[in-house]
């Protein structure tokens, strides 16, 4: 069954995904959404109503369902996942993958309408001048076509669409944004912040930036999105629509031009080409219910089923023209797979301010810009790192001796204030990081399952290895106490997707040879196939990317537009 | 109903029996019980035994007693704890943590130099302390297990609506924050 009624079909519903929706609509495109996950309906789908004491069994998922259901990925995000919202990560016995011995690879996601735009911790960060530099400086990955005054303007728009809150610090490594007003720090964020400050004259502490509502525009109300209600409950989702989420926020922008249809339970297979034109001519699809097969055309395809995904889909759609796979005459997709690099850390005590505390439970904390081969040189790292963190005063209830009216007391007080920094490195792009497709293995609807061959290396190691010792000397400097440091540990770094930041697979360049897209997210091989999860990622700086996934999306699927109004494609 | 004042012991007895209804004994019950249990219903136990039950609810009482704010008993942690061990512990936990009842049933007998569950209140308030103090001093390797259900009952208590609101002054929507606030006005952080 063929179906040209649209002029664009979305793959994905997620982070990017939504964004193409939404801008393709927006230019007047008649758009079609295919989410391979369940619609999300927020009045049964979110749970963030809920109170404590309205959760069974502590909130735990059970054992016998971890054993059976999230043996593979039932750690990852563990902060995000309780029992009332695991719904809204994958089932690893659904969803299989595979991975050479010894190479573990966490793969974290959620199959269903708005992906992980509903269950992201919000951390919006643009890129800066020289990370588009990095790759061409050091020779590690190829040249990014673009550099970020390219990108700026586009920075502006989604920031202003989405929410963000933040505050000017006039960094030429993290450039500012469109800001509503930040979330405070705390008092003795303030004061981590000073010492720091002084101590080391190159860094900066700053307010953490998130893509959450402060000051809600005319657009965001007339959306039906609210102001952050500080309540913490944002991985249950938020019926407020206070942080950005497809959901809350792209999604219905797209459905309210009337030009936008979404269809769920639509797992896409493989997209053909027409020999005769070079051009993508259809995407395959298989119900996830019915396992009915349909096959739907569109002038132009936006690829946005996140990085692993995507190229999964590419390396499936392999014909006479493309033996190697869509788009692939550079043997680039699926290579270059990168995520962050955590591992580093240090938390101590801040012995001040003992009758302050905090009033509500912020979604914000602190930001260590990139410091490393930034402001302070001569490192033995190329790249660097940041680190996101907070100073609050936790509150204990348990773990001290007593019982009786005197435990209840003491559960009463409010700890000291507690430092927390965690850093968050770039990883290089190397092409034996990478997925294939297993030569046998299936999925239940017939997708051969994705091989994920990834590891850290020497400069991901020896960076966090730094970062460690950076971290402890931070935090001494500013003169914390008790401190538990990975500096004084055995040094481990993340297992590769643990930081869920999985891109590069199907990367931009200026030369066909060695990328897959150009600087438009647009495929050298195929000119009406567009990409820009973050599959496109050159590198992946150290900075948070899901910001620059939206900036990229809304200018791809806008030139996508021109392309078509001017009757290129 | 009975006329006379009731005994702390007859306010356990009787909850004991109801399990989770609310207990015939009037004014003062406590509201904010943890609502989200099979117990609740008043349904029968469905991991302890009644000995086990009994052993636990006293434990919880000393634990956790009610002050100006109502106790872990009154709140239906025991009830709670059932339904957990029921539903979401394997049967490997399930086995562990009816040993560490035993166990530690054991421990409060050997304190107490006779039965524990038919002291008197007092006296097993005593038993539970001795117990807890020899579990962080020095016997904490071997009493671990006294550690980690007292963290359980800790944690379920806190749970609750006289325990997260109450004692902590957890905040369902705060509606703005403040990162420098008097004491008085700072509430628990971390309520998940």
């Amino acid at each position: 069954m063929g179906m040209q009624d649209f002029d664009a079909i979305v793959i994905g519903s997620g982070m990017s995904g939504g964004w193409s929706a939404k801008e393709l609509s927006e230019r007047g495109l008649k758009v079609l959404v295919l989410e391979r996950g369940r619609d999300i309906d927020p009045a049964k789908d979110y749970v963030d109503m809920l109170a404590p004491w309205q959760r069974p069994n502590l909130d735990r998922i059970s054992e016998d369902e971890i054993e059976a259901h999230y043996f593979l990925t039932g750690h990852v995000a563990s902060y995000a996942r309780q029992n009332s919202n695991k719904h809204f990560w994958v089932r690893d016995d659904e969803h299989p993958y595979e991975t050479p011995p010894g190479k573990p690879y966490d793969w974290g996601r959620g199959y269903h309408l708005g992906g992980r735009s509903l269950t992201w911790s919000r951390r919006v960060f643009r890129l800066g001048p020289q990370d588009f530099e990095a790759n061409k400086l050091d020779g590690h990955g190829v040249d990014w076509p673009v550099r970020y005054n390219d990108i700026s303007p586009w920075y502006d728009h989604v920031e202003r669409f989405a929410g963000v809150s933040g505050s000017k610090e006039n960094l030429p490594q993290l450039p500012d944004g469109v800001f509503q007003p930040p979330f405070e720090l705390t008092c003795a964020e303030s004061e981590f912040k000073q010492r720091v400050e002084k101590a080391f004259p190159g860094r900066k502490v700053i307010p953490s930036r998130v893509a959450h509502i402060t000051e809600p525009t005319q657009e965001q109300l007339e959306l039906g999105r609210g102001r952050c209600q500080v309540r913490n409950h944002c991985h249950k989702g938020c019926s407020f629509g206070a942080y950005f989420s497809s959901n809350a926020a792209t999604l219905p922008a797209a459905r309210r031009t009337g030009n936008c249809t979404i269809v769920s339970n639509a797992i896409v297979e493989a997209i053909d080409v027409d020999p005769a034109t070079g051009r993508a001519s259809g995407v395959r699809v298989v119900d996830k219910v019915t396992n009915e097969r349909r096959t739907y055309s569109a002038r132009v395809i936006f690829l946005n089923a996140s990085a692993i995904a995507s190229a999964a889909i590419l390396l499936n759609s392999s014909s006479e023209q493309f033996p190697n796979g869509l788009a692939n005459r550079s043997g680039q997709v699926g290579r270059n797979l990168m995520d962050h690099v955590s591992g580093a850390r240090a938390y101590g005590v801040l012995d001040e301010f003992p009758d302050r505390g905090t009033f509500g439970r912020t979604p914000g904390g602190i930001y260590i810009p990139r410091y490393g081969n930034i402001t302070e040189n001569d490192k033995p790292y190329l790249r660097g790192f940041g680190y996101q963190g907070r100073a609050l005063r936790r509150n204990p209830a348990g773990g001290r001796p007593g019982i009786g009216p005197a435990y209840k007391e003491a559960n009463r007080a409010l700890g000291p204030w507690i430092v927390d920094i965690y850093a968050f490195g770039e990883v290089l792009p190397y092409a034996d990081n990478r997925i294939t497709l297993h030569a046998n293995k299936t999925d239940r609807w017939g997708a051969p399952l994705p091989v994920i061959d990834c590891e850290m290396k020497d400069n991901e190691m020896l960076m966090m290895r730094e970062a460690s010792k950076d971290a402890l000397a931070m935090l001494e400097e500013a003169g914390c106490k008790n401190i538990v440091a990975t500096a004084n540990e055995l040094q481990t770094v993340t297992v590769p997707g643990n930081r869920i930041h999985e891109m590069g697979t199907a990367r931009m360049g200026r030369d066909p040879d060695t990328s897959v897209l150009n600087g438009w997210c647009q495929a050298h091989d195929v000119p009406n196939l567009f990409i820009t999860d973050g599959s496109f990622m050159a590198s992946s700086a150290c900075q948070n990317p899901s910001l620059t996934y939206m900036a990229f999306s809304a200018r791809a699927a806008n030139h996508a537009a021109d392309l078509l109004q001017q009757g290129v494609l | 109903m009975t006329q006379k004042p009731l005994s702390r012991r007859d306010v356990l007895q009787g909850l004991l029996l109801s399990l989770g209804g609310l207990a015939a004994c009037g004014e003062g019950m406590p509201s904010g019980k943890i609502k989200a249990t099979q117990a609740a219903s008043g349904d029968a136990l469905r991991f302890y035994t009644e000995s086990e039950m009994s052993l636990l609810t006293q434990i919880a009482d000393a634990l956790i007693p009610a002050t100006e704010t109502p106790g872990a008993v009154a709140v239906q942690v025991p009830g709670y704890l059932d339904a957990m061990m029921a539903d979401w512990a394997s049967t490997k936990t399930q086995a562990t943590h009816r040993e560490w009842i035993a166990a530690i049933g054991r421990e409060l007998n050997s304190i107490a130099g006779s039965d524990f569950v038919r002291l008197d209140q007092d006296s097993q308030v005593s038993a539970v302390a001795a117990l807890d103090e020899a579990a962080f001093g020095e016997r904490a390797q071997e009493l671990a297990n006294y550690r980690e259900l007292k963290q359980m009952i800790t944690d379920i208590y806190y749970v609750s609506e006289p325990g997260a609101v109450q004692e902590l002054g957890w905040v369902p929507v705060p509606g703005r924050w403040d990162g420098c606030a008097p004491l008085e006005e700072s509430g628990h952080v971390a309520v998940r």
